[in-house]
C-alpha cells in the first residue's frame, strides 16, 4: 500500500497542547490507516495523546503528517481539515 | 518549618481555595503514591499483568463515571477528561508497561514509574512552557492507577466524616470527593484559581491550599478546624478554640440553609422597588456558581486573568471566544466587562514598563490601555464582536476625567470603523460605562453622566484614594472607613449625577456584598449592586424585608452626620430596629 503525505502548519494560538491534541487523536483512531506525524525527522503515532504531545507544537510549527492503509486518504484530508480548521479555536 | 512546634495547638495560614468551616479528623491522602520495588518470578508475570489491566479498566471506568456524573455542570472538563482517558489508554503507558514487566521481570508499579520516566524525559525537551506543563496530565493520570493497583482508597474506609489532606489535589479527584464522607480539604500547593479551587467553590466544599507543609505537619487521626473564610487551619486546637468554632459553625450552617431559599427570588422591597444583583467574577468557570446564587447578570467581569500568566497578550479570537461564550452562557442576562486594569508590569512580553515607586498612582487601567493602543482595541474588537451574540455592557476602568472618557471612547469608534471595513458584525448598541473610583471623577460625574450609559461605583479604590488610605498598610489600615462622610457624600453625588441624566448607577465593591451597607447604599439610590456571588442570597433576603421609603430617610438622615462614628451607630440602630430578626442586638 502507498504511504501518502501532507504538510500542515500548526495554525492555532497555543499549539498542540491536550484538547487540540485529544482531538487529534481521536479523530485519527476513527481509521484503520497507519497515521504518522514527522517534525524534524522525528515520527511519531497520531494514534497516540502522548506521542503527539511529546512532539510539543506550538503555534506555525510545520509538520508533515503521513498514512497508509485503505482509508488513508480520508484520514489525511480529515486530520489536514481539523488543523486547518484550528481545531475550533482561535 | 518546625514540624516539632505543631504538635501543641497550631495555626497554619494559606489560601482561601473555597468557604466555609469544618472541624474533623484528618486523612493525609499519600496520593504521590508510595509502593514497593518487587522483583517477580517468570510465572508471577501474567496474574500481575492482569492486575495492571484490572487496574488500568477500573480508572476508565472511573474517570467516565466523573465526567458523565459532572460535566453538565462544568462542562469544560469533559475535555479535559477525555484527555486523560487517552493518555491512561495510550501505549506509552499502558503497552509500555506490560513490555517493561515482562522483560525485567519487575512489579506493575515499577514498570509505570519506569514508563512515566520514558514519557517525563520526552516531556523535558519540550520548550513551550504550557505544553511542558501538561505533564502535570499525565502524572494525575499515572497517580491514580497507582491508587487503583494498591486496591479501595484509603479514604473510603472511615466511617467518620474526615478532612482529606495531600500535596496536591487533581480537579477529578475534587468533582469525585463524596460529600456525605468529606468535610473538605487543604493541601500544601496550590492557588486560589486553579481549576481544583474552582470546582471547590463550585461544589461547596470548604478548602484551604498552598499551606506550604501541611501534610508533613499533621498525621491521620489528628483533629483540625479548617477556616475556609480566613484560609487558616488550626491544628490540634484547644477546647475553647474548638467550643468557639463549633457554634460559629452550627450558625453558619444553619444560616446557610436558609439563605439559600432566597437565590433565586425576585430582588424586590415590599414597596416594590427592583434592584438588580450581580455576581463579580473574574473567571469563566465562576459563571456556574454566580448562576447557582441567583446572580441577574455579571455586573464586573474583571477581565486581567486572561493576560496574566502566559508568555503572550490573548488574542482577539481567543478573546472573543471567551467573552462570548461567557454571553451566551447569561444569556438573556446582561453581562458587564470591564476592560483590563492591569499596570504595564503585569502584560505579558510587555517589557518596556517602568519602575513605579507609587503604582496605585501610576500608569494602569484605562491610562496604560491608551498608552498601548493596540492592546486595548484588540480587547475592544473582541468585545465588541462578542456583543453581536448577547447582552454586553463594556466598562472602563479608572476614568478620571472627561478627556480621559472621550478619548477611551474615540478608540472604541476607531474600531468600530475597523470592523466595518473587515465586514465583521458587532454589537451596534453595546452600553458604555465608567468605573467610578478616582474622587476627581464623582467631581466631575455630572460631565461625565452625558457621554455614558451607566456608572458603576468602585468602593475599594474609590475610599483609599479619597481618605488617602492604602489597606495594606497596617499602620493606617484600620482608616479604611466605608462609613466615612466624604465617602457617603460621594455615593450621594455621584448617584444625583447619573439619575439626573437618566443613567443607572451600580455598585460593585465589597460594600455591595456586605449587608449591613445595603439599606444605606439603596436609601442613597444605587439601582444594581454587583459583588461575590456567595453574598447573593443574603443580600436578595435583606431587599426583600426592606422598604424603600424607610431607606431613603435613613439616607437623608444619615448625610447630615459630621464623623463616621456617629453614621455607623445611627445605622446599627436602624438594622436592629428594622431587621430584628438579622440584628436582634446592637452591632
Amino acid at each position: 500500500m502507498k504511504l501518502l503525505t501532507k504538510e500542515i502548519t500548526i495554525k492555532n494560538k497555543s499549539g498542540l497542547h491536550s484538547r487540540p491534541s485529544t482531538l487529534l487523536v481521536e479523530t485519527a483512531k476513527k481509521f484503520s490507516a497507519d497515521i504518522h506525524l514527522i517534525l524534524d525527522q522525528m515520527s511519531v503515532d497520531c494514534k497516540s495523546i502522548l506521542d503527539v504531545m511529546s512532539l510539543g507544537c506550538t503555534h506555525g510549527t510545520r509538520l508533515t503528517i503521513t498514512a497508509r492503509g485503505k482509508d488513508a486518504e480520508k484520514a489525511l484530508d480529515a486530520l489536514a481539515k481539523l488543523i486547518s480548521d484550528k481545531f475550533g479555536e482561535e | 518549618m518546625n514540624i516539632k512546634q505543631c504538635e501543641k495547638t497550631c495555626e497554619v495560614s494559606g489560601l482561601k481555595a473555597s468557604p466555609g468551616i469544618v472541624i474533623g479528623r484528618v486523612v493525609v491522602v499519600d496520593n504521590c503514591a508510595t509502593w514497593q520495588r518487587i522483583r517477580l518470578l517468570r510465572e508471577e508475570i501474567p496474574p500481575e499483568i492482569l492486575r495492571f489491566k484490572v487496574a488500568i479498566a477500573r480508572t476508565e471506568h472511573q474517570l467516565m463515571n466523573i465526567r458523565d456524573q459532572f460535566t453538565e455542570h462544568l462542562p469544560d472538563y469533559s475535555s479535559i477528561i477525555n484527555s486523560h482517558i487517552l493518555i491512561l489508554k495510550d501505549g506509552m503507558i499502558s503497552n509500555q508497561t506490560v513490555k517493561i514487566m515482562e522483560k525485567e521481570l519487575i512489579n506493575a508499579e515499577w514498570a509505570l514509574d519506569k514508563a512515566l520516566q520514558a514519557v517525563e524525559v520526552r516531556f523535558a525537551r519540550l520548550t513551550d512552557p504550557y505544553i511542558k506543563e501538561r505533564f502535570n496530565d499525565i502524572r494525575h493520570v499515572v497517580e491514580r492507577i497507582y491508587r487503583l493497583l494498591g486496591g479501595e482508597e484509603k479514604v473510603e474506609e472511615f466511617a467518620e466524616k474526615v478532612i482529606l489532606v495531600a500535596r496536591d489535589f487533581s480537579p477529578e479527584d475534587t468533582l469525585r470527593m463524596n460529600q456525605d464522607r468529606i468535610l473538605g480539604f487543604m493541601t500544601d500547593i496550590g492557588g486560589i484559581t486553579s481549576h481544583t479551587a474552582i470546582v471547590a467553590r463550585t461544589l461547596g466544599i470548604p478548602a484551604v491550599v498552598g499551606l506550604g507543609n501541611i501534610t508533613g505537619q499533621v498525621t491521620t487521626g489528628d483533629l483540625v478546624i479548617l477556616d475556609g473564610n480566613s484560609g487558616r487551619v488550626f491544628l490540634h486546637p484547644t477546647a475553647d478554640k474548638l467550643n468557639f468554632y463549633r457554634e460559629n459553625q452550627i450558625r453558619q450552617k444553619r444560616f446557610s440553609e436558609q439563605i439559600n431559599f432566597y437565590a433565586h427570588l425576585p430582588s424586590e422591597t415590599i414597596d416594590g422597588l427592583q434592584i438588580q444583583v450581580k455576581a463579580n467574577i473574574e473567571i469563566i468557570d465562576e459563571v456556574a456558581l454566580a448562576v447557582k446564587h441567583g446572580a441577574f447578570g455579571i455586573g464586573l467581569f474583571r477581565s486581567e486573568f486572561y493576560y496574566l500568566g502566559s508568555t503572550e497578550p490573548p488574542s482577539e479570537d481567543l478573546l472573543f471566544e471567551l467573552y462570548h461564550q461567557l454571553l451566551t452562557r447569561l444569556a438573556p442576562f446582561p453581562v458587564t466587562i470591564r476592560t483590563f486594569d492591569l499596570g504595564g508590569d503585569k502584560i505579558a512580553g510587555n517589557v518596556s514598563s517602568p519602575d513605579e515607586k507609587n503604582p496605585a498612582l501610576g500608569l494602569r487601567a484605562i491610562r496604560f490601555s491608551l498608552q498601548e493602543g493596540n492592546l486595548f482595541k484588540t480587547q475592544l474588537r473582541a468585545l465588541l464582536r462578542a456583543g453581536f451574540h448577547g447582552h454586553l455592557r463594556i466598562l472602563f476602568p479608572m476614568i478620571s476625567s472627561l478627556e480621559e472618557l472621550l478619548q477611551a471612547k474615540e478608540v472604541m469608534e476607531e474600531v468600530k470603523e475597523g470592523l466595518r471595513r473587515d465586514g465583521l458584525p458587532f454589537g451596534e448598541d453595546i452600553e458604555v460605562g465608567i468605573m467610578i473610583e478616582v474622587p476627581s471623577a464623582v467631581a466631575v460625574a455630572d460631565e461625565l453622566a452625558r457621554e455614558v450609559d451607566f456608572f458603576s461605583i468602585g468602593t475599594n479604590d474609590l475610599i483609599q484614594y479619597a481618605l488617602a488610605i492604602d489597606r495594606g498598610n497596617e499602620n493606617v489600615a484600620h482608616m479604611y472607613e466605608p462609613l466615612h462622610p466624604a465617602v457617603l457624600r460621594m455615593i450621594s453625588q455621584v448617584v444625583e449625577s447619573g439619575h439626573k441624566m437618566g443613567i443607572d448607577v451600580g455598585l460593585c465593591g465589597e460594600m455591595a456584598g456586605d449587608v449591613t451597607y445595603l439599606p444605606l447604599l439603596l436609601g442613597l439610590g444605587i439601582d444594581e449592586l454587583s459583588m461575590h456571588p456567595l453574598a447573593i442570597p443574603y443580600i436578595k433576603k435583606m431587599i426583600r424585608s426592606s422598604k424603600a421609603g424607610d431607606m431613603d430617610q435613613l439616607a437623608r438622615e444619615t448625610l447630615t452626620f459630621s464623623t463616621a462614628a456617629e453614621i455607623r451607630n445611627h445605622l446599627s440602630n436602624y438594622l436592629s430596629d428594622k431587621y430584628p430578626d438579622e440584628f436582634g442586638s446592637p452591632l
